[in-house]
């Protein structure tokens, strides 16, 4: 049986949220939703917070359709050559890295995290996270 | 040990990271190379996720997931030996796409 409900847009743009909408949808203070707007209609859909280090299953498709070798296959060096990082400096830096400590490889990580970009230089990516800031929707106690 | 030799790159993966900035090229070389010289050391796979056999992945610093698969050439490969295993590179990408753990979970 579907259920519908009218809310209003109160001041500063915040929505109170039934609590019977609450128990349908299984949420409480803290949930998350996302809204999917397509032209006039949009659809709310609950959000459930996954660890970082798991990837969506359309990657992880798309990457297991690509396994199996191929004659177009290249070696590291060509690779490397090819996306213009010169592999022996590379490789020298990568003999001191083992040389160091995990203890100090670990802060090396999070010196390279501050100083390389998190997304790619494409900047009309349409997969780019959004900066716009969410309006705040305030659930009924 | 394996070596370079040991590991090959998909050349769609060329074009996943031809976008990327020169650094984080580099930090994937850098991996890459780890990778070569012995894809089943403790620093790699204990941080590594492995969803389907032989197949694994891992997150870079820069949020960046390297995707690559173990390829044997030999039915049997010998206890300690590295020879004829091979590190097939087939994806280094972001995951912008990630949304909700349903998803992952189908």
């Amino acid at each position: 049986m579907s259920e519908q409900f009218r809310l209003q847009i109160g001041a500063k743009r915040q929505v109170t949220l039934p609590v019977r909408l609450l128990e349908l949808l299984a949420l409480e203070e803290g949930s998350e939703i996302q809204i999917y707007v397509d032209k006039e209609h949009a659809t709310l859909v609950p959000m459930v917070s996954v660890p970082r280090h798991l990837v969506s299953r359309a990657l992880l498709q798309e990457m297991e359709s690509r396994r199996g070798l191929r004659s177009s296959d290249l070696t590291l060096d060509e690779f490397a050559t090819q996306i213009g990082v010169d592999a022996k400096s590379e490789a020298r830096r990568q003999e001191i890295l083992a040389a160091l400590s995990p203890r100090e490889r670990a802060l090396l990580e999070i010196i390279d995290e501050s100083r390389t970009p998190a997304t790619p230089s494409v900047s009309h990516n349409k997969h780019a996270p959004s900066t716009r800031k969410k309006p705040a929707i305030e659930i009924e106690n | 040990m394996a070596s370079e030799h040991n590991l090959i790159v998909d050349l769609r993966v060329k074009e996943d990271i031809l976008a990327y900035l020169p650094p984080l090229r580099q930090q994937i070389v850098g991996f890459l190379m780890r990778l070569a010289a012995n894809p089943f050391s403790p620093d790699i796979i204990d941080h590594s996720i492995q969803p389907y056999p032989n197949s694994f992945y891992y997150r870079l610093p820069s949020g960046c997931y390297v995707f690559w698969e173990i390829v044997y050439l030999f039915v049997t490969p010998s206890v300690g030996s590295l020879k004829g295993v091979f590190v097939r590179i087939t994806g280094a990408r972001f995951d912008f796409d990630r949304k909700t753990a349903s998803e992952l979970l189908l």
